[in-house]
This record gives structure tokens, C-alpha cells and sequence, in this order.
């Protein structure tokens, strides 16, 4: 990123080289052994596993006696197995479905918070953040409880009775709510400090222009926020491949969640329950690959995205910065 | 005249206009607020009625507050899985931001050949979830009879790898110079991290920290998979469990919603005492 302290790095390097071999084998030495609690933790519990679950993913290991070697017939059987893409539309679904609500809702109740008219904004702040501090087991038992049918918050309120958490189609609306409900505070505070590090001067500029406060937003303040919404877009789905507990907790009924409503993730679980490693390994190593393949489209659409779009309201920019100084 | 009366009528419009603004705002801002304090307050309403005052009357104030659930809970043991999750989360915090400040101040301030591609290996790792390497783990733990155990929950998680990236990016905006004046003046590398490095890091230490420790209080599927007997599960994995025998699968709302008070209170004062590292903890990859 920033080459400077590297090249110093690198050229404090090659004096400490020169000034004779002992004190630099020294410092080396005191380097590794800095580092030696990090990386031997990260090998025996993150390398290790990692690769483990890469070779099970070949095997057919029950748990008991020896593997043997299975090729791409773990992989094969995931694929022909419907529940997979289920499954797998269930995670692109909860994903899609609650980052097009919670991301601008998020980005707007920045703006509005940081807005001149509002008052009391650290207070805010702190409740619009707080759902981000509830135990996501204990929200995902209130969300229960909140829509149990037939005697749930919800329907109680409402006079219905609409069976929310087993009516799978609807289930899965529960789900968005309760990740939207959870996520906002996160993005909304990434928002917001990305707001307040934009330069007010332009904004001001813009405004002495006779822009008003919504084309302000859309032109000016939006696409100098492209790396954040970039950044909030991609960490949430990465995120968002591997989410687990909210529909588990939610709806899964004696320890079971259905296929109809469970994430890809579940499949680990449920293949290493019924102790099939290898097939559990698969899914883990699958589940992977969907969260690189969904992040580099994600930052490919912006790149093109952003060449299409972008280009337009920084030319606006400089416009009307050259009439202000005129 | 004219003119000063329609400037005056254009003011007015201006006013109301950005009043109209306030309004909005406010109206906007009070729905999210309720939105997003309602189901605390349906948890710490519903705790104190019982397992039917649930049933019968979810949604409002209770009508005769009862710690019957409270009692429940402890007689069901959730004080145990409490305490479980209470243990795993402080002490994965406390070894996590350790190793990771080490680890950080070796990767910026030592020199040694290999550090480049050891640190772009441990980052390259950066997007491999939980659950991906899950089988891996159980074959690994199951040997080594880690299963189960309190160790199984906190020690893999004790070299984050965002912890050492957190740590590295607020220590290089650190001048060197700073470690180098101490080196001349004869510091060894210890006195240096302890003396100089960690008070430097305490902002970033307590950011981490208090991430760490709200990841820890989450973490589910890893406890439901390595660690779900009763003696060491936490809180998290046990609750949702705690359902009507007798009855079939009948959820004890009541009994639920007393624990999540538990499972709540520890955050709640964690974020109260630490908002601002809270806020620039979660900010971190933005900046």
C-alpha cells in the first residue's frame, strides 16, 4: 500500500547487512521469536485444518479406521445432490435480499444523522448501534419469539395468524429482517465515518452552486464514498456466504433445520454429523470457492460500475469548483 | 418593496422547507430507534413472566413481573454454560491481543528474512471461513481428545489473523525512529514491546479486544460442533435447547428469554465501557 516504510524497510535492511553478519542473525533471531506464538498457533490451528480439510475432501473417512481415496466423488455427489443447490440459492437469497435493503438504508440514516438539523447525534448513534452489540443467539430468540405462530408477538399485535417461522417461504423473509434488523448499526457507523472524513469544502462548494441537498447527495457525496460502499459491499457478502446461526436459531426445530430454508454452511455440519468427513470436507472447501467466486464479481461489478458511472459526477465536481474559484 | 417581499416569502419557503427536513429526519430517526430497541425490550419484558405468561401475552408489559424463568434457568444449570461463555470469551481476548501485539510489532519494527511472504501468507488466509475448514478440525481435535473441552474453544482462536493486521497498520504510522532511539539507548527487544510498543498500541489493543470479545460471545457453530456438553458449552449453543420435554418440542420462551438477559448484560456493559473502541474497532478496515 504505502511503499516508503517498505523501502526503507528494505534499505535499512541492507545496511544492517553490510554493518556484518552477528548483530543481524541476532535481530533475526529476536524477530522470530516474536512471531513464533502467532505462527505456531496459525499452523497447528488455521494452516493445518485448512489443508486437512482439502485432502479429507478426497477421502471417504467415516471417522473410525482408515481413509480411502475417493477422487472427485465427494465433490461429484454434492453436486448432484438437490438439497446443494437449494442450499445454495437459500445463501445467494438471504445475501442479495438483505444487502439491497441494508446497505442504502444504512448509507441514508448516516446522512440523516449527520445532517446539520440533527441534534443529539452521539445518542443516536449509540441506539442505532446497539443491536450490533445483542448476542446474535439471544435476537435470534427474541426474532422468535417475536414472530412464533400462533402465539407470537406479531400475530398477537396484528390479530393474524400467520405461521412465520414454518411457512418456509415466508421463514425466509423472517431471516432478512433479522439480519437487516442486526446488521444496520455495523454499516451505518462505517458510513458515517466515511462521511465525516469527506472535506466539507466541497459540499459547500456544491451548495453555494444552488445544488440542492438530494443532488448533493447523489452526485457529490455518494461517489466520494465509492470505496466505503465497495468495502461494505464485499465485506458483507463474504460475510454473508458463511452465515450460519441466525436461520439456525430461528427455525431449526430439535437441533434440524430444513433444507428449505438452511444456508449453504449448514451442510458442513449436517455431512460431518452423520460423520461423512470427506463429504463435509467438500462442502466446506465448495463453500469457499462461493465466497471467492461471489467477492471478485462483487469488486468486478464495481470496477465496471464505477468506470461507467463515475466518470460523470467528478467532472461535475471539478465544473463547478472551477466556477466557484471563478 | 416588491422585491424585498418576495425575497421575504422565498426565506419563508426556505424555513419550511428545511423544517419539513427536521422533521423527516427526526420521524425517520425515532421509527429506527424503536425498531432497534424493541426486541431488547422484548426480551427483558417477556424474562420476567413465565413460561405461559409468555404464551398468553407476548408483546406486552407483564402483567404480574415473576422470576420464576430467572429460577428456571438455574435450575436447568444455564448459570454453568454462562460462566462457560464467560471464560472462553475473556480468556480467547486476552491471549488473542497478546500474541497479535507481539506478532504485529515483529512484522512492522523487527527485521528478518521471510517476513514479506510470512505475512502475505497469513493474510492470503484472511477469507477462508469458520465452517470451511470445520471437518478438518474435528478429525484433528478427536485425536488429539480436545473434544469437548475448554481448550478446543479458545485456542484456535488465539493468532487472529485481523488482530495482526489491525496491530501492523496503527504500528506503521509509528516513526521508527521511536524503537530506534530506544535500541541506542541500550532497551532490549522485550523492554521495548512492553515499555514502549504496548502503550503506544493501547488504543488499537482495546479495539481489538473488544471485537474479539464480542466474536468470542457470538460464536456458535464452532461450540455446537467441538464443545455442546453441558459443562463447557456456552450460553449460545445452550439456550436454544431449552425446550419442553415433556411436552415434545414446546420452547420455554420464558426460560429463553431469561437467559438471553444473561447472554446480553456481558455486551451491554462491555459496549457501555468501551463505546469508543467499540465504534473504532468496527470502523478499522475503513480507514
Amino acid at each position: 500500500m504505502r511503499s516508503s516504510p517498505v523501502d526503507r524497510a528494505s534499505s535499512q535492511a541492507r545496511t544492517a547487512r553490510r554493518q556484518g553478519g552477528h548483530s543481524h542473525r541476532a535481530s533475526s533471531l529476536k524477530g522470530y521469536a516474536f512471531i513464533a506464538p502467532f505462527l505456531v498457533l496459525f499452523i497447528f490451528f488455521s494452516a493445518f485444518p485448512d489443508v486437512y480439510t482439502l485432502i479429507l475432501s478426497f477421502q471417504h473417512y467415516a471417522g473410525y479406521g482408515s481413509a480411502s481415496a475417493a477422487g472427485l466423488q465427494n465433490y461429484d455427489a454434492l453436486l448432484h445432490y438437490p438439497v446443494f443447490w437449494t442450499e445454495l440459492e437459500n445463501t445467494l437469497e438471504y445475501w442479495v435480499l438483505h444487502a439491497v435493503i441494508l446497505i442504502p438504508v444504512a448509507f441514508v440514516l448516516a446522512l440523516v444523522v449527520r445532517s446539520r438539523s440533527v441534534r443529539g447525534k452521539s445518542a443516536w448513534r449509540a441506539i442505532i448501534f446497539l443491536p450490533q452489540v445483542m448476542s446474535i443467539v439471544a435476537v435470534s430468540l427474541a426474532f422468535q419469539v417475536m414472530f412464533a405462530s400462533p402465539n407470537g408477538v406479531i400475530n398477537h399485535l396484528l390479530g393474524l395468524n400467520v405461521a412465520w417461522l414454518t411457512d418456509f417461504a415466508i421463514t425466509k423473509w423472517v431471516v432478512v429482517m433479522l439480519l437487516v434488523w442486526q446488521g444496520l448499526g455495523f454499516w451505518f457507523v462505517v458510513f458515517l465515518s466515511g462521511l465525516t472524513s469527506i472535506d466539507p469544502a466541497v459540499e459547500e462548494a456544491a451548495m453555494i452552486d444552488g445544488a440542492g441537498a438530494f443532488r448533493r447527495t447523489i452526485w457529490i457525496v455518494a461517489p466520494m464514498m465509492k470505496n466505503v460502499f465497495l468495502f461494505a459491499v464485499v465485506i458483507d457478502a463474504i460475510t454473508s456466504m458463511s452465515l450460519y446461526t441466525q436461520p439456525t436459531v430461528l427455525a431449526a426445530s430439535q437441533g434440524v433445520l430444513s433444507p428449505s430454508v438452511a444456508p449453504l454452511s449448514n451442510l458442513v455440519v449436517v455431512n460431518l454429523e452423520s460423520s461423512s468427513f470427506g463429504q463435509s470436507a467438500a462442502a466446506g472447501w465448495l463453500l469457499f470457492l462461493l465466497t471467492i467466486v461471489v467477492s471478485i464479481a462483487v469488486f468486478g461489478s464495481f470496477r465496471l460500475f464505477g468506470r461507467s458511472g463515475a466518470g460523470r459526477p467528478k467532472r461535475a465536481i471539478g465544473a463547478r469548483r472551477a466556477e466557484v474559484t471563478r | 418593496m416588491t422585491a424585498a417581499v418576495g425575497r421575504g416569502r422565498a426565506a419563508g419557503r426556505i424555513q419550511a422547507r428545511a423544517l419539513l427536513g427536521r422533521v423527516a429526519c427526526y420521524t425517520l430517526l425515532v421509527i429506527v430507534a424503536v425498531i432497534a430497541l424493541y426486541p431488547l425490550y422484548l426480551v427483558i419484558a417477556n424474562s420476567l413472566k413465565s413460561n405461559t405468561g409468555v404464551a398468553l401475552n407476548p408483546s406486552g408489559f407483564p402483567a404480574s413481573p415473576t422470576v420464576s424463568s430467572y429460577s428456571q434457568l438455574v435450575a436447568a444449570g444455564q448459570l454453568r454454560s454462562f460462566v462457560n461463555s464467560l471464560i472462553v470469551a475473556s480468556a480467547t481476548t486476552v491471549g488473542a491481543v497478546f500474541v497479535s501485539a507481539l506478532a504485529g510489532y515483529a512484522f512492522t519494527k523487527l527485521r528478518f528474512p521471510g517476513r514479506a511472504i510470512i505475512f502475505a501468507i497469513l493474510i492470503a488466509t484472511i477469507m477462508v471461513p469458520i465452517q470451511t475448514a470445520i471437518p478438518g478440525f474435528y478429525v484433528e481435535f478427536a485425536r488429539l481428545h480436545w473434544l469437548n473441552t475448554f481448550q478446543v474453544q479458545i485456542v484456535p482462536f488465539l493468532a487472529p489473523v485481523f488482530g495482526l493486521f489491525m496491530v501492523r497498520q496503527y504500528l506503521l504510522s509509528v516513526p521508527d525512529e521511536i524503537v530506534e532511539a530506544a535500541r541506542m539507548d541500550g532497551a532490549g527487544e522485550w523492554t521495548i514491546y512492553w515499555r514502549i510498543i504496548i502503550p503506544i498500541l493501547r488504543p488499537v489493543l482495546a479495539a481489538l479486544g473488544v471485537l474479539e470479545f464480542l466474536m468470542m460471545w457470538n460464536s456458535f457453530v464452532w461450540p455446537q460442533v467441538m464443545a455442546d456438553t453441558s459443562n463447557v458449552a456456552p450460553l449460545a449453543v445452550t439456550l436454544p435447547t431449552l425446550t419442553d420435554r415433556t411436552l415434545g418440542i414446546v420452547p420455554l420462551y420464558g426460560e429463553m428469554m431469561a437467559g438471553s438477559v444473561l447472554a446480553i448484560v456481558p455486551l451491554m456493559i462491555v459496549f457501555l465501557r468501551y463505546q469508543r473502541a467499540f465504534v473504532s474497532g468496527v470502523t478499522y478496515g475503513n480507514t
